[in-house]
C-alpha cells in the first residue's frame, strides 16, 4: 500500500498555522560568481542541509520508508535499483544501482533475478554479496524493525507469515542466492513495478555480521558514497567520504561535497528565512523536506535575487475529495457528479499558494507521474465551478433544494476544507465543517467502521507507477475492514479487479503505464471522488550551491547531485 | 430576593457609600476628559461589532466570499494592485491566498474578540465575586482554605494550562464557550482577592455590624450590604480586566488554538498575516493596529474609571 | 531570617506539590489515548497494550502519580519497546513520541530561553529605570507625561502585535536587523546579539512600562523624606541627588518585581518563540500541545510553574533583605 502523502502539511504542523515568517530581513544574499558546475570538476567542501525532519528513529534501512531511496539515505545506502538521477521527467525511470541491470523478470513477472556489479564494497573495506542483500530485505520482516512500506509482506511468497531472521524460521525461501554476486526473488503473482520497489532501501545490503538488531540505526555500515561521522537522532548527522566506494561501480550518485552536516528538527520558517538570507555557511545550504510558502513566492516575484534560487518539481499526488460511496447521500451517482461540477479548483489553487505550489486536476493521477496519466474532464466545472448544472444534477437525484453534508478535514490544514464550503454554498450545498485532530485523523479516515460520508485526503507514489496510485484506492480486495483502508470509495468491482491483475503482469513498464492510464479514465467516469489539484514542490536553496534540481520522482532536490564547490 | 421581607435596617442605615453607586461612577466618569473619549470609543467599537452585518453590507461584501480575481495566482496568491488591494470595493483590501474582504473579517472578527472577552469576564467576575465573599465573610477555616486556593490558583501558569486544555479538549467542543471557561476559569483568583480584601473592610463598617446584629443572615449581609460597596472597585477592575482578556484570546488563537477558521477573528487574522509582513504590510497593520487599538482603548476606559472610582489618588 | 527563610522555602515546595497534583490530575483525566497517539498511525492492538504498560498507563492514577514523583528524585528507567532508557533524576517524565526523556529535551532548549529571559531583563530594567528616572527629574511636566503615556502604551499592546510591529519597522522598512535565528553563544557571541536583540526589544518594551511607573513613584516618593532635604540643603544637584540617593528607595519594589517578572518569562518565550522560530521551551510547548505529548506539556508546565514559585520564593526574600522595613517573622 502506497505511503499516504500529507504534503507539506504533515511536516510543517502547527508552523504553518503559528505565523510562520519568512523573510530574509537585512541579510543580503551573495551572488556567486563562480564558475558554472562541472561535474569532472566538482568535489569538495562542505554542504549544509536544513531540514524540518527529527530522524529521531534513526537510520535503519530496514525501518526507513522512502520513495526512490529517499535523499539523505540514498548517500548511505546503495539498493539493487534506483532513480535516475538527472533532472526532468527522465528522473521518474528507474536504473540499475549494485545490480548490472533493473532486473530480469519471467515471463509472467513473478520471478525476478538481479545480479550484482563486481567490486562493491562496505565502508569498512568489506565486499559486498548478494545474500547480505538478501539478508537486509529479510530484516525488514522483522516486528522490531517494522516501518518500512509493507509490499515485501505482499508480494514474496510466504511473506505474509515470515517474522525476520532474529526468530525460530530464520530464511525466507522465496529470497535465493545462487552465487554471491546472484540474487532471485518469488513473487507469489505478478508484479511488473518490482524493479521500482527494489530501489527502496530494504533492498540495501546488511553484512549480518555487523547486525546489532535495533541499535542498528544509530550506526549502520554504509555502502554509499559516504559515511556516518557523527549521528545525534533529532539533532544533526555528519557524513564524511565512504574511502570504500568508488565513481566507478556507482553511475548515479556524484557525490561531490566532502562533508555534509545535516541539521534536523527545523521549523520550516526557519529553513526559509536561513536559505533566503543565505548568509555565511547557508549559503551553502539546501533542504530535503521544505517547500517555500506563498508569501516567499510573492516575494521572489519582486526580487530576482531570490527567484533565481527557487527551483521547482514534482511529487507525483493528489488532493482529492472522498466520498464513501455505502452512504448516502453518495451511494447515489447523481449527487457525487454535481458534486464534481459544482467545484471550485481556482480557489483551492489559491488557496495552497497559487499556480505555482498547486496544479488544478480533473484526473486522479497527476501529469507528473508521466504515461499514466490520460488527461480527461468528465464533468468540466471550469475554473470556478458550474453550480447551475450541479443544482440541476442534485434535484434530478431528489434535493431540489440543497442539501447537507458533513466535510470532515484534517484540523491543522483548514484552507482546503474553508474553500469547498464557500464553493459549494453556490449550488446550493452546504458543508458543515468536521474538523478532526491531525493526530487521529487517519485512524479516523482509513477505519471502514468511522469514515465519514465525505472526507478531504491525500495520496502520493511510492514510486512514478498507476500502480501504487492506483490498486489501494480502487481495487475491491483492499478494502481492509477495520484500520488502514485507504479505498475510501469502498468501491467493489470484480471486472476493475480482474483488469489490475492483467496490467500488474505486463513487464513493458511504458505499456503498462497506458494500461493504468485507460483505467484511471475509465474509473473517472463513476465520480467515486472529486480530484482537485496536485502540489508542486517550490524549494530554495543557498546561493553557492550548484547543480541544484528537484527530481521528478520524489518532487526533493537530489542532494547526491548537488555540488558546493 | 423578594422585596416583601425588606429588613427595616435598610431605612437606618445607608447600604453603600453614595458616591460608589454606578450611575455616579459614570457621571464622574463622562466628566473626565480621557473617560468621555474612552468610552465613545467602546460605544463605537461595540456598535461595529454588533452591526457587523450591516456595515459589511454597506461595503457590499461579505466574510466569507472568496475573490480569486483579485489574487494574483502566480505570485503565491496575493493581492492585486497595492496596499493589500485596497479599492473602493474592498475598503481594507483582500486577504491573500483566499481573497475574502478584509473589512468584513475585521468587523465579524471583533464580534468573537468581544464576546469572548466579555464572557470569560463575567465569568471570571462571577467566580471572583463568589469565592472572595465565602472567604471574606466565612469562618477562619472557609477563609484560610479559599485564600490558599486563590493563591495557588494565582501561582498557575495559566498561558501553558490554557494552552495544553486546548489542543486536549476535543474540536467538536464549541471554541469560543471553551475560551471563555478557560480564560475565566484561569482569571478568577485575583478577582477574588480583591473582593476578599474589600469585604473584609466592609464587614468592619458600622451599617454591616448593624445589619448583623440585627440577625441578618450571612447571604443577606452578602447580597444587600457588602455587594453595593463592592461594586466601585469590581467595575474597575473588571473594565481592566477585560482588554487582558481580548489580548489573551487574540495571542491564543494568534498560536492557532483559538477559534477554527473560517470563522474570523483577530489572532488568527494576524497569524495568517505575520507570513506576509514584507510583501503586503497591509495585511498586517490592519489587525495589528485595531487590536491595539481596542486594547489601548478598553485599558484606557479602565483607567479612567478608576481614577473616576477614586478621585483622591494622584496621578502616580 | 533562617526560620523565615525556612518557613517561605516549606511553602513554596507545598504549593509545587499541590501544583504538580493538579497539572497531572487534569492532563490525566483528559479525553484521548496517549498510548495511541505516542504509538503511532500503524499500530494494532498489541503494540498498543505494549505501549500502554511502557508507559504506565495501565496502573491506577495514584500509582502512576507516585511514579512521576517519586522519579523527580530517584530517575526512572523507561521500557522504550526494544530497549531500557534510564531517566536520571530530575526525571520529569519520557516522550514516547520523540523517544527522549523529558527533562534532556527540556535542557536542550534551556539555553534560548535563558538568553532571552537574560537579554530582555537588561534591557527592560535599563529602559524602565532609566526612562523612569528621567521622568522623575521633572514630575508632571511634558516630557514626564509623554514618557508615561507611551510607556503605558507599550505596557497595554499584545506582545505578539509589538513583535509584528517591531519586524516591519527594523527588519522591512529600516533593514537595519536581521529576522531572528537562534545562534548559541558559545557559537558567535557577535550574531547571536544581534538576531536575539529583536525578541529583546519586543518583551522589553512590554515589560518596561511598570519598572519606569515604579521607579518613578519611588523616586519621588524619597525625594520627599528627610535626607534627601539635607542633601539637597548640603547644595548636591538635583540630577545628583536623584541618580545616586533617591533611586534607592524603589530598589526593593524593583528588585522583587525583576524576579517576579524573570520567573514568568516563560510565557512571553510563547509568542516570541512561535513568531520567530526560536527552538526554545515555548516553541515546543505550543509544538507538544499540537501533537498532544503530554508528557512534554506537563513537563513544561510544572517548570513554568516551578519557576513562578521560585520567582516568588526569591522576591518575598529579597524584599525582606533589601527593605529593613519588613519585619522577619
Amino acid at each position: 500500500m502506497p505511503r499516504r502523502i500529507r504534503l507539506a502539511a504533515a511536516a510543517v504542523g502547527l508552523t504553518a498555522l503559528v505565523g510562520s515568517l519568512t523573510a530574509a530581513c537585512g541579510g543580503s544574499s551573495s551572488t556567486s560568481s563562480a564558475a558554472a558546475f562541472d561535474a569532472a570538476n566538482c568535489t569538495g567542501g562542505t554542504l549544509q542541509v536544513l531540514d524540518q525532519a527529527t530522524e529521531d528513529t534513526g537510520l535503519d534501512p530496514a525501518e526507513l520508508y522512502t520513495s526512490g531511496g529517499g535523499a539523505i539515505p540514498r548517500l548511505l545506502f546503495r539498493t539493487l535499483t534506483t532513480r535516475d538521477t538527472t533532472a526532468g521527467a527522465d528522473g521518474r525511470t528507474v536504473v540499475p544501482d549494485l545490480a548490472t541491470d533493473t532486473g530480469e523478470p519471467s515471463a509472467n513477472a513473478t520471478v525476478w533475478t538481479y545480479h550484482l556489479k563486481s567490486g562493491l564494497k562496505y565502508a569498512d573495506g568489506q565486499a559486498i554479496t548478494s545474500a547480505d542483500i538478501k539478508y537486509g530485505v529479510e530484516r525488514s520482516f522483522s516486528s522490531e524493525l517494522a516501518g518500512g512500506p509493507p509490499y515485501l509482506r505482499d508480494w514474496l511468497i510466504g511473506g505474509e507469515t515470515y517474522q525476520g531472521p532474529y526468530g525460530a524460521n530464520p530464511d525466507l525461501a522465496s529470497i535465493t542466492t545462487p552465487n554471491a554476486t546472484t540474487i532471485v526473488f518469488h513473487l507469489r503473482k505478478s508484479e511488473g513495478d518490482f524493479p521500482y520497489l527494489a530501489a527502496e532501501t530494504q533492498f540495501a545490503p546488511v553484512p549480518k555480521a555487523e547486525d546489532t538488531g535495533k541499535n542498528y540505526n544509530a550506526d549502520p555500515v554504509s555502502s554509499g558514497p559516504y559515511t556516518i561521522q557523527n549521528f545525534t537522532k533529532g539533532k544533526d548527522l555528519i557524513l564524511t567520504r565512504n574511502t570504500y566506494w568508488s565513481k566507478s561501480t556507482d553511475s548515479q550518485r556524484l557525490a561531490c561535497p566532502d562533508t555534509i552536516d545535516i541539521s534536523f528538527g527545523l521549523s520550516a520558517t526557519v529553513i526559509d528565512q536561513r536559505l533566503a538570507a543565505s548568509v555565511g555557511q547557508d549559503a551553502d545550504a539546501i533542504t530535503t523536506d521544505t517547500d517555500v510558502d506563498a508569501a516567499t513566492l510573492a516575494k521572489a516575484a519582486v526580487q530576482p535575487s531570490l527567484k533565481a534560487r527557487l527551483t521547482s518539481g514534482n511529487f507525483p499526488d493528489t488532493t482529492y475529495l472522498a466520498f464513501n460511496t455505502t452512504k448516502a447521500p453518495f451511494n447515489n451517482i447523481l449527487v457525487r457528479e454535481a458534486f464534481s461540477y459544482a467545484v471550485d479548483r481556482t480557489a483551492l489553487v489559491n488557496a495552497e499558494g497559487g499556480s505555482q505550489l498547486a496544479t488544478a486536476l480533473t484526473t486522479f493521477t497527476p501529469p507528473s507521474i508521466g504515461a499514466a496519466y490520460h488527461p480527461y474532464d468528465y464533468f468540466p466545472a471550469g475554473a470556478t465551478g458550474n453550480a447551475a448544472k450541479a443544482k440541476q444534477l442534485l434535484a434530478q437525484a431528489g434535493y431540489p433544494n440543497g442539501l447537507t453534508v458533513q466535510l470532515a478535514y484534517d484540523n491543522n490544514d483548514p484552507q482546503d476544507a474553508a474553500a469547498l464550503q464557500q464553493a459549494y454554498a453556490k449550488a446550493g450545498i452546504t458543508l458543515k465543517l468536521n474538523p478532526i485532530d491531525d493526530s487521529s485523523y487517519d485512524s479516523v479516515v482509513t477505519n471502514t467502521t468511522t469514515e465519514p460520508a465525505l472526507s478531504l485526503f491525500g495520496w502520493g507514489a511510492d514510486w512514478p507507477s498507476g500502480a501504487p496510485f492506483l490498486t489501494p484506492i480502487f481495487d475491491g480486495r483492499d478494502i481492509v475492514q477495520g484500520g488502514g483502508n485507504f479505498n475510501l470509495a469502498q468501491y467493489d468491482d470484480p471486472a476493475v479487479e480482474k483488469q489490475i491483475d492483467q496490467i500488474n503482469q505486463i513487464t513493458d513498464f511504458t505499456k503498462a503505464q497506458q494500461a493504468w492510464g485507460d483505467l484511471d479514465a475509465q474509473l473517472g467516469k463513476l465520480a467515486l471522488d472529486v480530484p482537485l489539484y496536485t502540489a508542486n514542490d517550490v524549494v530554495l536553496h543557498g546561493s553557492s550551491v550548484k547543480n541544484t534540481y528537484v527530481d521528478q520522482w520524489r518532487g526533493w532536490y537530489d542532494i547526491s547531485s548537488v555540488s558546493v564547490k | 430576593m423578594s422585596t416583601a421581607i425588606a429588613a427595616p435596617t435598610d431605612a437606618q442605615a445607608p447600604s453603600a457609600d453614595e458616591a460608589d453607586k454606578p450611575p455616579v461612577l459614570l457621571a464622574r466618569l463622562w466628566a473626565r476628559p480621557g473617560g468621555k473619549a474612552a468610552l465613545v470609543l467602546v460605544v463605537l467599537l461595540v456598535l461595529a461589532a454588533i452591526l457587523a452585518p450591516v456595515l459589511s453590507g454597506l461595503e457590499g461584501q461579505d466574510p466569507n466570499t472568496y475573490h480569486d480575481e483579485l489574487l494574483n495566482s502566480a505570485t503565491g496568491g496575493s493581492p492585486l494592485g497595492s496596499f493589500g488591494g485596497i479599492s473602493s470595493a474592498h475598503w481594507l483590501g483582500v486577504e491573500p491566498t483566499t481573497g475574502r474582504d478584509v473589512f468584513s473579517r475585521l468587523l465579524y472578527g471583533a464580534r468573537i474578540s468581544l464576546m469572548v472577552a466579555a464572557g470569560a469576564t463575567l465569568g471570571q467576575l462571577l467566580l471572583g465575586l463568589l469565592v472572595g465573599l465565602a472567604a471574606g465573610l466565612g469562618n477562619r477555616w472557609i477563609d484560610g482554605l479559599l485564600s490558599r486556593f486563590t493563591d495557588l490558583a494565582l501561582a498557575l501558569p495559566s498561558l501553558f494550562f490554557s494552552i495544553a486544555l486546548l489542543a486536549v479538549v476535543p474540536q467538536t467542543f464549541p471554541r469560543p464557550l471553551l475560551l471563555c471557561l478557560i480564560l475565566a476559569g484561569f482569571g478568577w483568583a485575583s478577582t477574588a482577592r480583591i473582593v476578599r480584601a474589600e469585604t473584609l473592610v466592609l464587614r468592619e463598617r458600622d451599617y454591616v455590624a448593624a445589619a448583623r446584629l440585627y440577625g441578618a443572615s450571612t447571604w443577606r449581609v452578602a447580597l444587600r450590604e457588602i455587594l453595593p460597596g463592592l461594586v466601585a472597585p469590581v467595575v474597575t477592575y473588571t473594565a481592566l480586566a477585560l482588554p487582558g482578556n481580548m489580548v489573551a484570546e487574540a495571542g491564543l488563537s494568534f498560536l492557532g488554538l483559538g477559534v477554527q477558521p473560517p470563522t474570523p477573528s483577530w489572532g488568527q487574522m494576524l497569524s495568517s498575516a505575520s507570513t506576509w509582513f514584507e510583501v503586503d504590510p497591509t495585511y498586517v497593520l490592519v489587525p495589528s493596529l485595531t487590536l491595539l487599538l481596542c486594547v489601548l482603548t478598553f485599558t484606557g476606559l479602565g483607567e479612567a474609571l478608576r481614577k473616576a472610582a477614586d478621585p483622591r489618588s494622584v496621578t502616580r | 531570617m533562617t526560620v523565615f527563610l525556612f518557613r517561605r522555602l516549606l511553602s513554596a515546595l507545598a504549593v509545587l506539590l499541590a501544583l504538580s497534583i493538579l497539572v497531572y490530575g487534569l492532563f490525566y483525566l483528559m479525553p484521548g489515548d496517549p498510548a495511541e497517539l505516542a504509538c503511532g498511525k500503524r499500530c494494532d492492538v498489541s503494540e498498543l497494550a505494549q505501549v500502554r504498560h511502557a508507559m504506565g498507563l495501565d496502573r491506577s492514577i495514584v500509582a502512576q502519580f507516585w511514579t512521576f514523583i517519586s522519579s523527580l528524585f530517584v530517575g526512572h528507567s523507561y521500557d522504550t519497546g526494544v530497549g531500557t532508557t534510564w531517566c536520571s533524576a530530575p526525571c520529569l517524565g519520557f516522550s514516547f513520541q520523540s523517544n527522549e526523556p523529558v527533562t534532556q529535551m527540556l535542557l536542550d532548549r534551556l539555553p534560548v530561553d535563558l538568553s532571552l529571559a537574560l537579554g530582555s531583563a537588561v534591557l527592560w530594567l535599563a529602559l524602565g529605570i532609566g526612562f523612569g528616572l528621567f521622568a522623575a527629574l521633572r514630575p508632571n511636566g511634558l516630557r514626564d507625561r509623554m514618557t508615561t503615556l507611551v510607556a503605558m502604551t507599550f505596557s497595554a499592546t499584545p506582545l505578539f502585535v509589538l513583535a509584528l510591529l517591531l519586524l516591519i519597522v527594523f527588519c522591512v522598512w529600516w533593514q537595519v536587523l536581521p529576522f531572528p535565528t537562534y545562534v548559541p553563544l558559545t557559537q558567535d557571541p557577535g550574531q547571536w546579539f544581534e538576531n536575539l536583540l529583536l525578541p529583546w526589544l519586543a518583551i522589553a518594551l512590554v515589560t518596561a512600562g511598570n519598572y519606569l511607573r515604579l521607579t518613578r513613584a519611588g523616586v519621588l516618593e524619597s525625594l520627599g523624606q528627610d535626607h534627601i532635604r539635607t542633601l539637597r540643603a548640603y547644595g548636591y544637584s538635583e540630577r545628583r541627588v536623584v541618580l545616586r540617593h533617591a533611586v534607592r528607595g524603589a530598589l526593593p519594589t524593583l528588585a522583587t518585581m525583576a524576579a517576579v517578572d524573570i520567573g514568568g518569562v516563560l510565557a512571553g518565550a510563547v509568542f516570541t518563540e512561535s513568531m520567530f522560530g526560536l527552538p526554545g521551551l515555548g516553541k515546543l510547548m505550543v509544538d507538544s500541545a499540537n501533537n498532544v505529548d503530554l508528557p512534554v506539556v506537563t513537563g513544561i508546565t510544572l517548570l513554568a510553574a516551578f519557576l513562578i514559585i521560585a520567582a516568588n520564593a526569591v522576591a518575598d526574600v529579597l524584599y525582606a533583605v533589601l527593605d529593613p522595613r519588613v519585619r522577619l517573622a
